[in-house]
């Protein structure tokens, strides 16, 4: 498993792996799917080195799956390159990052 | 051995010497002492010869007494001495042996076997032999021992601290060698890791017991990891690699990028000190643990404290060499003695606080290694592109690699991670590999999605499309028996400009290709182009879609 989750006080928080690709969908969805009444989600990308298109796409359906309201869901501890393509991809809109 | 052996002959002409003089290696130096000058005892003699030839001649007993002031003086008698001797000579020589010469040398001389013997013995000089001579010879190997060793810790001490606006510090150590020490790296976050610490002892033992622990804070901070697992880790290796009695009383804090945040670990150091922006304590955090390499893994506590920061507000690290350091009445300067000086300071508190410490400790001697190290909290911005400058003096010779991976391959494994790793041994490519990476994955995915294996991103726009596309990208990736992806990379320059091309194309029909330059919210597909788009200097389509060309500049 390189995608594990806990709840805390309304909180989920999904922590990412070594890399975020389409071969973590599955895994990604079956993070969150069963605790969409939390209040607040927190993605930690601490050990998340790389990212692709597919992993954007991950987290807008998560933010769709979540009735699309936005600073619901933080993405956090992003590295400079991630943090990088989330803002070329107007994340920061929708998100926040830290 | 020295790179001019003096040889010394002692004789009643220059005869002999001006024999063998033809054949001898030309760095010799040859000097030579004639039995009729007045004072044998000697001058050429005091200068230390490597290596001494004493011809016996008429005057039987100039030569013996030579030899016997020569290997009576204790300064003098491991010079090793060659006597040249006749045949009719041979009968005396066993005085001159029991005066412990080294060697003898027939007359007339066989010039080979005269060489021979006088290279083994100069080659036998390569020790110091008298007392003074190896006096010289150990404070000499000290000195260039002590500059290699400071140059090794000045290069580790300049790789552990980097440039940044927003980081002051002041170290001084007791001697030349550091016992404490202070490590700034940027962390993965664009935030900032910072260690400051004190070993048991001053000088080299502690210096050197440094060096480890600072460079696996470098490396692991360079992976992201979690001060609290950092101070874990130093604390299970360093018992491996230094004496039992060696600790390391450590702060470790790592900031994150707007500067707002510090989680901490510390253990057997004075309190941390955080002063708002009029240089008032807001908090002192104390440091809770016990110093790394105390206790056994089992026994080992990795909390740490996590602490919001205001903007301009200020960090202060320090060692016991400022709050233990006394004045003229013996009174320590102290936590009060920081704290009050930062209260008075002007807008520059951390020059005021090293004045305010100065004046307090006037000429005592200094009694312990000091650090100090002031962070004034506001974004960090400037080292971020450090890395980048610092990898770009070296000259890359143009390069061209070529992969052409088919459906088996395909299946086998993902060739993006392999490809990565052949660039990480390329220098100029290093600060650039992320971005690299996320071009080299977008066009290859989109090579192989629409190209090869001919799926529309319309899947997508279903309920559950996202979900569906990659399904089907499974299984058409399995049932795959035909076509290639050939991956072509070129790295050249163009005046001072270097650029990396990328070209891939593959074996399908080709695809329409997306235009669009911003991305609509609510599509679920597209932003890999327009990710490439961004990244890159240029990107083109050709070949009715089957050949992308992306142009990256470095």
């Amino acid at each position: 498993m390189t995608i594990s989750s806990s709840t805390a006080d309304g909180q989920l928080t999904i922590k990412i792996g070594k890399k975020l690709d389409y071969n973590c969908i599955q895994e990604f969805r079956s993070s969150y799917t069963n605790n969409k009444d939390q209040k607040n989600v927190t993605i930690d990308f601490s050990e998340t080195e790389y990212i692709d298109s597919s992993a954007l796409g991950m987290i807008l359906n998560m933010r769709q799956d979540y009735g699309e309201v936005d600073g619901k869901i933080c993405l956090s501890n992003c590295r400079l390159h991630l943090k990088k393509i989330f803002k070329i991809s107007s994340f920061h809109k929708h998100f926040r990052i830290s | 051995m020295s790179s001019q052996p003096c040889l010394l002959f002692i004789g009643d002409s220059e005869d002999h010497i001006d024999n063998l003089r033809p054949s001898l290696p030309t760095n010799y130096i040859i000097k030579t002492e004639l039995y009729n000058s007045t004072s044998l005892a000697n001058k050429n003699v005091t200068l230390f010869p490597d290596l001494i030839l004493i011809d016996i001649t008429t005057s039987k007993h100039a030569a013996l007494d030579s030899c016997n002031l020569i290997k009576s003086d204790p300064d003098l008698a491991k010079i090793p001495l060659i006597l040249l001797v006749n045949e009719q000579q041979k009968e005396g020589m066993r005085p001159y042996i029991e005066l412990g010469i080294e060697n003898y040398i027939f007359k007339p001389m066989v010039i080979s076997t005269a060489l021979e013997k006088i290279a083994s013995l100069i080659a036998s000089t390569e020790q110091p032999h008298t007392p003074r001579q190896r006096l010289l010879y150990l404070e000499k190997q000290e000195n260039q021992d002590f500059c290699r060793v400071e140059r090794i810790f000045n290069q580790y001490s300049q790789r552990n601290q980097i440039n940044c606006r927003n980081l002051r510090s002041y170290m001084s150590p007791m001697s030349v060698f550091n016992g404490d020490f202070f490590v700034a790296t940027p962390s993965p976050f664009g935030g900032l890791y910072i260690a400051v610490g004190d070993i048991t002892g001053h000088g080299l033992p502690a210096a050197i017991a440094g060096l480890p622990a600072s460079a696996a804070i470098r490396s692991m901070a360079k992976k992201g990891i979690g001060v609290g697992s950092i101070a874990a880790e130093l604390n299970r290796q360093l018992p491996e690699l230094q004496p039992r009695e060696m600790m390391l009383a450590a702060t470790l804090i790592e900031l994150n990028s707007d500067c707002n945040q510090l989680k901490i670990w510390s253990g057997g150091m004075l309190p941390v000190i955080i002063t708002n922006q009029i240089g008032q304590v807001r908090k002192i955090v104390e440091s809770h643990h016990a110093p790394l390499a105390m206790l056994a893994p089992e026994e080992f506590l990795g909390n740490i404290d996590i602490i919001d920061l205001l903007p301009g507000d200020r960090i202060y690290l320090y060692t016991d060499g400022i709050t233990e350091s006394t004045n003229s009445k013996d009174e320590m300067f102290g936590e009060h003695g920081i704290i009050s000086s930062l209260k008075n300071a002007s807008d520059q508190p951390f020059e005021h606080l090293l004045h305010s410490f100065r004046q307090f400790v006037g000429d005592k001697s200094q009694a312990d290694d000091i650090t100090l190290v002031e962070i004034h909290c506001q974004p960090f911005l400037d080292f971020e592109k450090n890395d980048e400058v610092i990898n770009d003096d070296s000259y890359q010779i143009p390069l061209s690699m070529q992969f052409d991976i088919g459906p088996d391959d395909l299946r086998q494994a993902d060739p993006i991670p392999q490809i990565m790793s052949l660039f990480r041994g390329v220098r100029q490519f290093e600060p650039h590999l992320d971005n690299i990476s996320t071009v080299l994955s977008e066009l290859f995915n989109n090579a192989l999605e629409h190209g090869l294996l001919q799926l529309s991103s319309d899947i997508k726009n279903g309920d559950n499309g996202f979900f569906d596309y990659y399904n089907e990208k499974e299984d058409r990736l399995r049932s795959l028996d035909s076509g290639s992806i050939s991956i072509n990379f070129n790295y050249f320059h163009q005046g001072k400009d270097k650029f990396l091309s990328l070209k891939i194309r593959d074996s399908g029909d080709g695809f329409k290709v997306c235009n669009r330059t911003l991305i609509a919210d609510k599509l679920s597909h597209g932003r890999g182009i327009f990710l490439v788009r961004e990244i890159c200097q240029h990107l083109s389509y050709h070949q009715g879609g089957r050949c992308a060309q992306a142009v990256y500049q470095l």
